[in-house]
């Protein structure tokens, strides 16, 4: 019954800073079946890297996670140690990593780099390491691998770049594969074969996705499950058709709201200032956070997500009578 | 009154390296009319910035004309160009970099009108404040410095400040392609509002094929450095012809789960034609790279074989 490749819960990670702690990412649950795309969407600074880096252990080293489990293929992963991370790392969770075109090695050959994955697992002999590197070439969309093959990173334009990031991140058949705004830098034709070989491959192996990203476009595009995040809060969660039609938090309402869309012919975009957080309830609940502005949202209360539809999540205050004076 | 505010014919930009002429920017003809915001899309590299940069002569075209409010500008020195770089306004992509840290944003502001040597000390902070307004920024913004500001904030000041001069025409570069979704959309109905209000001329740069919809009347698409296909927006929308701007409008991800196509055709995109393209009237405004069409698929009498450059 249990399908779950992928389960957060409970997590909090807080960071040191000037000997002052904050805390970055606050009761996040989120779990991943087998075959599925999650999307995990929300503002700049809300959390999804950091929420995605505690999976692998790869926080940076003034943070830490002060609470919850994260468990994979129902083993926990924050119990285990580096030496057994990095056999996880790669071979079966890989990560594109945000802002990775810059992290190419500029003096090695791509094909070269590409394979450095199968190396360190020892998953192919030596000599086979050529002949897999063309074919993940191949299979990322290059007519030409053995030409490819023997480019270095600057000779190639952002889209090739990320393909080879693709191919690298892919290359040990990793049943997770977490890509943390794979696109944001590219144009729309390239941002489309990127995300389509991502979905190939998931579709191919039976791997899960974790798309992080902040375009809800895309999330219509790729996603099944969508988890909506502010503030390093999970606000709102349900499955991509559902939080299309029916998006209750005002946040997520306003998200969806913003994007332009050609086919609609819109004389004007709804902007986040046209959704109000204060004095809005739903069947009696507070949304939680009450007040939003793009400088900061706080979560001065506790609260939960509660399911107000099967399966359909949203983040309230706990007790009423505590949000009172905000902003 | 002339109706063109811009207009640039056959206009090429080359850069040179050790790999020999590149040619970012090659045979370009464009008009720009009073009002109008002329949206330019295409993918990285494609020269969108480069011509935007040309037109404003930033850069010295090595072939071509430009002519602004009627006037030819092609070859005037710096001098001669100093009362169009009033008139001529450029918003970045990235108003963090384009904004000294150094200085407050008052002082931001009122550079270009000390530049050009415009009213007192009074006058120009009144200016200044008047423009904060505009912008939806409070007045204490004044004395304060860019780093203070997050990221929409600093991108209303980089629109304040290129708006100061009161200019006729602005070129916004990826204006809002550093921003967040929900930040965006204030910075795009601001930028609307403000060129109703100032009756601006704008040439409309980026790659987000949906922003530049709302944006423009007008769209031009950009392909290795050739102008391919240039349409009023709906028609170009509805009925895009050079296979590259189909390719461009049918990876817009279309933001309704229920509508998503698994069995997209692969992009395939055209190569580069050797010869700028000759841009061909197919009716209603539109027109497309000549190289890429048979003009007979069209039924179009008075047209037929009309190269025309708008
Ligand atoms: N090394 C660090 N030290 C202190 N705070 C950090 C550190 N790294 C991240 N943070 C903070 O953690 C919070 C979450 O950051 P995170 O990178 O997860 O955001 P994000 O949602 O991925 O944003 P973006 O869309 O910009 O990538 C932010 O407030 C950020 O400032
Ligand atoms: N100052 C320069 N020197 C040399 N080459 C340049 C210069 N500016 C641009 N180029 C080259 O000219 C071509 C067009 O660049 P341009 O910046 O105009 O493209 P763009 O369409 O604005 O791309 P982007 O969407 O990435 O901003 C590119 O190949 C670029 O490398
Ligand atoms: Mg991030
Ligand atoms: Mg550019």
């Amino acid at each position: 019954m249990d399908q779950h490749i992928l389960q957060i819960k409970n997590l909090r990670v807080s960071f040191n800073k000037n000997k002052q702690k904050t805390t970055a990412v606050n009761d996040v649950s989120l779990q991943i079946e087998k075959g599925q795309t999650v999307a995990l969407i929300g503002e700049s600074g809300s959390g999804k890297s950091i929420t995605s880096l505690s999976v692998l252990q790869l926080l940076p080293s003034n943070g830490q996670v002060e609470r919850g489990s994260i468990t994979f293929n129902g083993k926990e992963l924050l119990k285990k140690p580096e030496k057994e991370m990095r056999e996880i790392r790669g071979n079966e969770i890989s990560m594109i990593f945000q802002d990775a075109i810059a992290s190419l090695n500029p003096g090695m050959k791509v094909g070269v780099q590409i394979t450095e994955g199968l190396k360190y697992h020892k998953l192919v002999p030596k000599e086979e390491l050529k002949t897999e590197a063309l074919q993940l070439l191949e299979q990322v969309g290059f007519k030409n691998p053995a030409y490819i093959y023997n480019q270095y990173p600057d000779q190639l334009s952002g889209g090739m770049k990320q393909r080879i990031l693709i191919a690298m991140a892919i290359s040990c058949k990793p049943k997770l594969l977490i890509a943390d705004e794979p696109t944001t830098a590219l144009d729309v034709t390239i941002q489309r074969q990127v995300l389509d070989l991502i979905d190939l491959y998931k579709t191919d192996l039976d791997a899960s996705v974790l798309l992080i990203t902040h375009d809800f476009g895309v999330v219509a595009e790729y996603a099944d499950w969508v988890y909506v995040m502010l503030g390093g809060h999970i606000v709102e969660s349900a499955d991509v058709y559902t939080i299309f039609k029916n998006p209750v938090h005002p946040y997520t309402k306003a998200l969806i709201g913003s994007i332009p869309n050609p086919e609609n012919g819109q004389e004007r975009l709804k902007s986040i200032q046209d959704y109000t957080f204060e004095d809005t309830s739903y069947d009696g609940k507070k949304f939680a956070p009450a007040t939003y502005t793009y400088e900061s949202s706080s979560f001065d209360a506790p609260s939960s997500l509660v399911e107000v539809e099967p399966m359909h999540y949203v983040r309230f205050y706990d007790d009423e009578r505590k949000v009172v004076a905000i902003g | 009154m002339d109706n063109l505010l811009v207009r640039a014919q056959n206009l090429s930009k080359y850069f040179s390296d050790s790999n020999g002429v590149h040619k970012a920017v090659d045979g370009v003809s464009l008009n720009i009319h009073r009002g109008e915001t002329l949206g330019v899309v295409g993918e990285s590299g494609s020269g969108k910035t480069t011509l935007g940069r040309t037109i404003m002569r930033l850069y010295k075209p090595e072939h071509g004309q430009i002519w602004f409010d009627g006037k030819e500008i092609t070859k005037l020195n710096d001098g001669k160009l100093r009362p169009y770089r009033r008139e001529i306004q450029m918003i970045f992509q990235n108003p963090y970099e384009s904004l000294s840290p150094r200085l407050t944003v008052g002082e931001i502001l009122e550079e270009p009108l000390y530049i050009q040597k415009i009213g007192t000390k009074k006058e120009r902070m009144d200016k200044a404040l008047s423009m904060l307004e505009k912008v939806g920024l409070p007045r204490n913004s004044y004395q304060r410095k860019i780093h203070e500001f997050s990221g929409g904030q600093r991108q209303r000041i980089g629109i304040a400040r290129a708006l100061i001069l009161e200019p006729k025409f602005v070129i916004a570069d990826e204006p809002v392609s550093a921003l967040d979704v929900s930040v965006q959309a204030q910075v795009l109905n601001l930028l609307k509002d403000l060129q109703a209000e100032m009756n601006l001329t704008c040439l409309f740069i980026s790659h987000d094929l949906s922003v530049v919809h709302y944006m423009s009347d007008r769209v031009a698409v950009m392909y290795l450095g050739h102008l391919i296909e240039l349409a009023p927006k709906e028609e170009l929308y509805r009925n895009p012809i050079h296979p590259y701007t189909k390719s461009l409008l049918s990876s817009i991800p279309v933001p309704d789960p229920e509508r998503r196509n698994p069995y997209r055709e692969p992009i395939i995109l055209p190569e580069k034609p050797l010869y700028p393209p000759q841009l061909v009237h197919v009716g209603n405004e539109h027109y497309v790279s000549a190289n890429m069409i048979n003009i007979k698929d069209f039924e179009i009498e008075n047209t037929k074989k009309q190269i025309s450059y708008i």
